[in-house]
């Protein structure tokens, strides 16, 4: 089967890095999430020490780096684990038998080490490895062998995560970004958790060659997520109320192609709903009336923006004026440009067939307003899912669109995650979990004798 | 098949009748044929023309709506033969597959091809979902549905015996094993 997979392969699902690609950097196995831009000069600080990350460049991604001490200074090196799996599961047959080791009598008084911390630079200077730091410190300790297998275990990972971190380098998908914007900065995605955004996705039946009409004030999170499901077919709508498109900055991450970036389009939700028979002037005209009224009401998603504009990459990303194709991207990095403006061929297509889905993330909304305008504009037995952060206004909404008759088969669901440590005789849930995904609603537009184009 | 506001519903498709949320049916639409239920009698040729999400009355105040399949709704239809997995576990999934148009995707077992249309959903147009089951029977009848529903290849073989097909190796995107014992598959895997 391999002569049928097409030859773009390269380019739809890569494997291996390039130069101004951006990366997920996993560090500490998920203790500190880190996005980042590979280039010639970017860099990463881990701890107090700043490393180059040119060697990741060319790697595929998945690859572990360690921390090596260098000629001048530390840098990160590939490291290809060995194959570990015998001995873990050997240690796993002994846990088993015998453990008769507890801590009564370990004390906490900081002097079981005797190595110090001028000891362990000197190490460092002579070119010591992490690993041989770390075994330096469980032999000077008084109190490892009085300690349990499990606690053993533990006592040597946390060495090591301080004095031979380890650095995964992860694909940016909308899975992984959304982990991460969950663990760092959850609010700017409206604490939307990964499960809650992958049934966004099912219920809205995403999929190649469909037109999907999103509302996404989740900076841009789900309006890739969509893309990335369409793969360089169909379309996606990000519209928004008013003149000023919402920030989507996290679409940038995706590291996507040319052919997704031109999917992604906006359009605003005047210029969807306008007569056929408008011209274009009065269409701007009337846009910049609303541009004028809604500032005020903009001015929380326009703060935001400014913040991110900060804390972005070199690139410099400034959306808010979509005619503006060539943004001032630094030369290393070529990052095209997902969102522009939706041309009037692509309008008038999706006011003749409909759209095939509507997915709503709008968590500071009232949701029934946003619904009771786009609606219309999807297809007859289209499906649609919105997420909000709480039960209330989507409970609003749901209770209006049966009462219009608007939709059925509407279903009201909260997700639920827990995460789980999985190691021998030591399964049992996480220490902390996520209380709350948010709410979805979800249904398919029925058709009404009363509702015409 | 693309829904759009000019699809109407025509002799031959496949497509789903509601009657409430909990109580839905796939149906293929047959201009000789009727739909009985408990309210009354449907006949299958006043739908054909009909735009989808229409709602059909019947003489004596009885109603359905008329849907377009999509994968979410197959699987609240579809005939079980095993224990299926429900949209919120498939979502979940196919997310942490990080599945996209283009992939190729093994599974192993089929079951009633819950999971397997929406990864054909998925990976279309140009990826392809290769699904085993030591079954032949349940194969047999999950191929069928596969035609009728979409693109997917139904191979009969036993993954926790013989392992993976080899012409696979190397090629693959993503694995899903749903199976008595997995870490058997595992080094095929």
């Amino acid at each position: 089967m391999s002569e049928n997979k097409p030859e773009s392969g390269p380019t739809v699902n890569p494997r291996v890095t390039w130069e101004g690609c951006s990366v997920l950097l996993d560090i500490n196995d998920g203790d500190r999430l880190v996005f980042a831009r590979l280039s010639a000069g970017s860099t990463l600080k881990i701890g107090n020490k700043t490393f180059s990350l040119q060697p990741l460049i060319g790697c595929p991604f998945g690859s572990l780096f360690q921390v090596e001490s260098g000629k001048e200074k530390p840098y990160l090196s590939r490291f290809i684990p060995p194959t570990e799996e015998n001995n873990v599961q050997d240690e796993g047959g002994c846990q088993l038998q015998e453990e008769s080791r507890d801590n009564r009598a370990i004390i906490d008084n900081n002097q079981a080490q005797s190595l110090t911390g001028d000891d362990i630079d000197a190490m460092r200077r002579q070119g010591a490895t992490g690993n041989e730091i770390v075994e330096a410190l469980i032999a000077n300790s008084a109190t490892f062998d009085k300690k349990t297998q499990f606690s053993q275990e533990k006592y040597r990972l946390k060495k090591q995560k301080k004095y031979a971190p380890r650095v995964l380098l992860r694909r940016p998908f909308s899975r992984s970004i959304c982990e991460a914007y969950f663990k760092k900065y959850p609010a700017r995605i409206g604490f939307l958790r990964v499960d809650t955004l992958s049934l966004l996705l099912s219920m809205a039946n995403v999929t190649a060659n469909s037109d999907v009409l999103v509302l996404d004030m989740v900076g841009g999170l789900v309006t890739g997520a969509v893309a990335e499901r369409l793969g360089g077919s169909g379309s996606v709508c990000n519209t928004y109320l008013g003149g000023t498109p919402y920030p989507m900055e996290i679409i940038r991450m995706f590291n996507f192609n040319n052919e997704i970036c031109k999917r992604v389009l906006r359009c605003s939700v005047n210029d969807l709903c306008a007569v056929q028979n408008e011209t274009s002037e009065q269409v701007s005209q009337r846009e910049d009336v609303c541009t004028m009224e809604s500032q005020s009401d903009e001015k929380t998603s326009l703060s935001v923006s400014t913040e991110e504009v900060h804390l972005s990459s070199k690139n410099g990303f400034l959306d808010l004026v979509p005619e503006n194709e060539l943004s001032t991207t630094g030369k290393t990095c070529k990052a095209p440009k997902a969102g522009e403006k939706a041309p009037k061929e692509a309008i008038q297509s999706w006011k003749e067939n409909g759209f095939s889905s509507l997915i709503i993330a709008a968590p500071e909304q009232d949701a029934w307003i946003l619904v009771k305008d786009l609606l219309p504009l999807l297809t007859y037995s289209a499906p649609f899912a919105i997420y909000h952060q709480y039960l209330q206004p989507l409970a609003k909404c749901m209770h209006n669109l049966q009462l219009e008759k608007m939709a059925i088969g509407l279903q009201l669901s909260e997700p639920w995650l827990r995460e789980y440590q999985v190691l021998p005789s030591r399964t049992h849930p996480c220490m902390q979990m996520s209380g709350s995904g948010g709410y979805i609603l979800s249904g398919t537009r029925a058709y009404s004798n009363t509702s015409q184009s | 098949m693309k829904i759009s506001f000019n699809l109407c519903i025509r002799d031959g498709y496949l497509i789903i009748v509601y009657e409430r949320h909990d109580t839905m049916k796939a149906v293929k639409v047959c201009k000789n044929s009727v739909l009985q239920n408990r309210f009354s009698v449907f006949e299958h040729s006043d739908w054909i023309g009909k735009p989808f999400g229409s709602i059909i009355f019947s003489n004596s105040g009885g109603f359905l709506y008329l849907l377009a399949l999509t994968p979410e709704l197959w699987t609240l239809v579809l005939i079980h033969r095993t224990q299926i997995l429900y949209i919120a576990d498939i979502s979940f999934v196919i997310m942490y597959l990080e599945v996209v148009p283009g992939c190729l995707v093994l599974e192993s077992g089929t079951g009633s091809g819950s999971l397997t249309t929406s990864f054909a959903r998925a990976v279309e147009p140009t990826g392809y979902v290769y699904t085993f089951d030591f079954h032949e029977q349940r194969a047999a009848s999950a191929r069928e549905d596969f035609e009728m529903t979409g693109i997917v290849t139904m191979g009969v073989r036993d993954i926790l015996g013989e392992g993976f097909p080899d012409q696979f190796s190397g090629l693959v995107d993503s694995v899903f094993l749903d199976l008595p014992q997995p870490w058997l598959a595992i080094p095929s895997a």
